[in-house]
C-alpha cells in the first residue's frame, strides 16, 4: 500500500494526470460550447475516433505532423457539421444522430484503416508522425514543477490554452453572447434577429474542432498510432464532465481533471499486482459516482 | 383511422426509399473501393438466400438483435436514452453461464431457469440507471454507458477468477449442460426455441403498446415528459417499470443467444449486441414489430456482408456505411415531410 502511495506522490504522477486529462478536457470543452447553444454534442466519442484516424493517415502520407493535425481538425469539424446538418436541417433528433454516428465511427474507422493498411487492429504499418513535445525554458529546470509541467506534447498546452480561449469566447465576444442567447431562449434570440440554426451549426462545428484536437492527441501524442476504438469511452467521460460542470468552462475543467486523476490512478494501479479487469473500471466508477452524486445534490437544491 | 393509415403509408414510402438510397450508396462505395464491385454487391444482397445454412445464420443473428432492439425501443419510446443493453448482455450472460453449468436433470426446467435468472438479473441491473434517473434525474445515457464498462470489468473478472475452465486454453467457462441448451427447431442450423420465445416477447410488447394503459403512458411520456403525471402514473414508477422490462428483455436475449449458439461462455470483450440494439430500435421506429423486422434486415445485411468479405476484397465493416445511411435516413423526417409538402402543393388533402 505504501509503495502505491509513494508512486502517486511522484512528479511523474502529476505529469501523467496532465497527459491523461488532455483528451477528456478537449472533448469536455467542446461539449460545453454545444451545450451552451442548446444542442449537446454527444458524438464526441465518434468524432475523436474519426479525427484520430485522419491524423494518422494524413501525417503518414504527407510526412508532416502538422498536416496530420490539420486533417484531424478538418475531419472533426466535418463530422460535426454532418451531424449538425442532419439534426438542424433534416430533422433527426440530435441525440439519435449522435448515438448513430458514434456507433458508425467505430466500424467506419476500421473499414478505412483496412482500406489503407490491410490491417484491422492498428496502424502500426504506417509511418505516421507524432506531434512534437515541448520543453518549456526556465520552467523545465525547476525541480518537481518542471517535471510535471514541461516536456509534454504540444497539444497538452493547447488544451490548457483552450480553457482560456473558450472562456473568453463565451463571455467576452459577440459569438459567445449569441451562443448563450440561443441556448437559453431560442425564441427570444430569434426575435432579435439571431439565426438560431446558424449559431447552433457554428457551435456544433466548434465542438467538432475541439474533438479533432482530442483525436489528434490520442493518435499523435498519447500513442503514436491509431488503434481500434482507441478513444475508449473518453468522449463519454467528457460529456459527464461537462454535465457535472453545468456546461461552465471552469467547473467543467475541474471535473475533467478529477476524472483524469482517477484514470491516472487506474494506470498506476494496473502496474501493481491487482486484477486489471477491475482496476480499468476505476475512472468509469468515478464518473458514475460523480454524476449520481451531482444529480442528488442538484435535485435536493431544487426542492 | 384514415389519418393513421396515411401515416403508415408515408412511413413505408420512407423506409423503402431509405433502403433504395442505402443500396445505391453501397454500390457507389463498392465501385470506388473494390476491384470486383458487381460480384461483391451480388454476394451482399443474394448470398443469404443461397442455402438453408446461410438463411439459418440470418435467423440466428436476428434473435439477439431483435431482443436488444426491443429492449432499447422500450426506453427510447419513453424518451429515455439509455444504452445500457450492452453491459446487461454481458453480465446476464455471466449469470446464465453460472446457472447453465449447474446440474439440473429436467431439461425444460433447466433452460427456463437459465433464461429466468438472466432476465431478472438484467432487469435489476437496468434499474440502477433507472433509479437514479427517476429519483434524481441523473443523465441515464452517461450512467448507462459507464455501467457498460464497469459491468464488463466485473463480469470478465468473475469469468477469469471463478468460472474459467482450467482444462482449456484461452478464457472460457465450463461447458453448458446439455439440459440448459435450447432445442433446435430447424435442423442443421442453430435456430432454436429461443426464436419462438422472441416471437412471443414481440407479441406481448405489441399487445402492451396497443391495448394497455402502460403502453399508452409510455408513448405519451416519450412525446411529453410530463404526461406520466397526468395519467395517474408517476414518472418514477414509469421509469422503473420501463427500465426493468428493458433490462429483462436484454438479459433474456443474452441467455437465449448463448444457449442457442454456444458451448461455453467465451466473450472476452463486450459483444456489441446492446449497441446494435439501439440501431435496431431506431430503424424499427421504436416499435416491437418494427424492431423485429429491422433486426431481420440488419442480420440479413450482416450475414450477406460476412459472406461477401470471405470471398472478395471488401472488408465486413463496409456494412457500417449501409447501416448508418439507413439509420440516418429513417430517423430523419425529411422524406415524410417532403411527401406531405408535395401533397399540400398538389392540393391533396390526405384523405383520399
Amino acid at each position: 500500500m505504501s509503495n502505491i502511495l509513494a508512486l502517486l506522490l511522484t512528479p511523474a504522477f502529476g505529469y501523467a494526470i496532465l497527459r491523461v486529462t488532455t483528451p477528456i478536457l478537449f472533448a469536455a470543452l467542446g461539449n460545453v460550447i454545444s451545450s451552451k447553444a442548446g444542442v449537446s454534442n454527444i458524438a464526441m466519442e465518434g468524432t475523436m475516433l474519426t479525427a484520430s484516424l485522419a491524423g494518422v493517415l494524413a501525417s503518414a502520407y504527407s510526412k508532416s505532423a502538422l498536416v496530420g493535425l490539420l486533417a484531424a481538425l478538418f475531419v472533426g469539424v466535418l463530422f460535426s457539421a454532418f451531424m449538425a446538418y442532419l439534426s438542424l436541417f433534416l430533422g433527426t433528433k440530435v441525440i439519435m444522430a449522435g448515438i448513430a454516428l458514434n456507433l458508425f465511427a467505430s466500424s467506419f474507422t476500421v473499414y478505412i484503416l483496412y482500406m489503407f493498411t490491410g490491417q484491422k487492429g492498428n496502424s502500426a504499418a504506417l509511418a505516421s508522425k507524432q506531434l512534437p513535445t515541448i520543453h518549456i525554458p526556465v520552467i523545465k529546470d525547476i525541480p518537481v514543477i518542471g517535471e510535471i509541467f514541461s516536456g509534454h506534447n504540444v497539444l497538452v498546452y493547447v488544451a490548457l490554452l483552450a480553457i482560456v480561449v473558450i472562456y473568453v469566447m463565451l463571455n467576452k465576444t459577440k459569438l459567445g453572447t449569441h451562443i448563450k442567447a440561443v441556448g437559453e431562449n431560442p425564441h427570444a434570440a430569434a426575435s432579435v434577429g439571431i439565426s438560431v440554426r446558424k449559431i447552433q451549426f457554428v457551435a456544433l462545428c466548434l465542438s467538432g474542432l475541439l474533438a479533432g484536437f482530442g483525436g489528434a492527441f490520442m493518435s499523435m501524442g498519447y500513442l503514436s498510432m491509431f488503434t481500434r476504438d482507441m478513444v475508449a469511452g473518453r468522449g463519454w467521460i467528457a460529456i459527464a464532465a461537462s454535465a457535472m460542470g453545468r456546461s461552465m468552462v471552469i467547473p467543467t475543467t475541474i471535473t475533467s481533471f478529477l476524472f483524469g486523476i482517477f484514470s491516472a490512478i487506474g494506470n498506476v494501479l494496473q502496474l501493481q499486482n491487482m486484477p486489471s479487469e477491475l482496476i480499468t473500471t476505476l475512472p468509469y466508477v468515478a464518473v458514475f459516482i460523480g454524476i449520481v452524486g451531482y444529480s442528488m445534490r442538484k435535485s435536493k437544491g431544487e426542492k | 383511422m384514415k389519418k393513421l393509415s396515411q401515416k403508415t403509408k408515408s412511413e413505408i414510402i420512407q423506409i423503402v426509399s431509405a433502403i433504395v438510397i442505402a443500396l445505391v450508396i453501397t454500390l457507389i462505395v463498392l465501385f470506388l473501393t473494390s476491384k470486383e464491385p458487381i460480384v461483391a454487391f451480388t454476394k451482399l444482397v443474394t448470398s443469404p438466400l443461397k442455402n438453408m445454412r446461410y438463411f439459418g445464420n440470418v435467423i440466428e443473428l436476428t434473435v439477439p438483435l431483435a431482443f436488444a432492439g426491443i429492449s432499447a425501443s422500450l426506453l427510447f419510446r419513453s424518451g429515455l436514452f439509455n444504452m445500457g443493453g450492452e453491459g446487461i448482455f454481458y453480465i446476464s450472460g455471466i449469470v446464465a453461464t453460472v446457472v447453465a453449468t449447474m446440474d439440473i436433470s429436467n431439461s425444460f426446467v433447466h433452460s427456463a431457469l437459465v433464461i429466468l435468472a438472466a432476465s431478472v438479473f438484467g432487469g435489476l441491473i437496468a434499474c440502477i440507471s433507472g433509479y437514479f434517473k427517476a429519483k434524481y434525474n441523473a443523465n441515464e445515457l452517461v450512467t448507462s454507458l459507464m455501467l457498460n464498462t464497469i459491468l464488463f470489468g466485473v463480469g470478465f473478472y468473475i469469468l477469469k477468477s471463478k468460472l474459467k475452465d482450467m482444462a482449456v486454453t484461452g478464457v472460457a467457462s465450463a461447458p453448458f449442460a446439455e439440459t440448459a441448451k435450447l432445442k433446435t427447431i430447424i435442423p442443421k442450423t442453430h435456430v432454436t426455441t429461443g426464436f419462438l420465445l422472441l416471437i412471443v416477447v414481440t407479441a406481448v410488447i405489441f399487445f402492451i403498446y396497443k391495448k394497455t394503459k402502460l403502453g399508452y403512458t409510455i408513448k405519451m411520456t416519450g412525446i411529453n415528459k410530463d404526461f406520466a403525471k397526468y395519467s395517474g402514473m408517476s414518472f418514477f414508477s414509469l421509469t422503473m417499470i420501463v427500465h426493468f422490462m428493458s433490462g429483462a428483455i436484454a438479459g433474456m436475449g443474452s441467455s437465449v443467444h448463448l444457449m442457442s449458439m454456444y458451448e461455453r461462455f467465451t466473450w472476452s470483450a463486450l459483444p456489441g449486441y446492446g449497441f446494435d440494439g439501439c440501431l435496431v430500435a431506431m430503424l424499427g421506429k421504436n416499435h416491437p414489430i418494427g424492431a423485429f423486422a429491422a433486426a431481420f434486415f440488419l442480420s440479413y445485411l450482416r450475414t450477406g456482408s460476412d459472406i461477401m468479405a470471405r470471398s472478395t476484397d471488401v472488408p465486413v465493416e463496409m456494412v457500417a456505411i449501409v447501416e448508418m445511411v439507413l439509420v440516418l435516413l429513417i430517423t430523419a423526417d425529411f422524406i415524410t415531410k417532403r411527401i406531405k409538402r408535395k401533397k399540400a402543393a398538389t392540393g391533396g388533402t390526405g384523405n383520399e
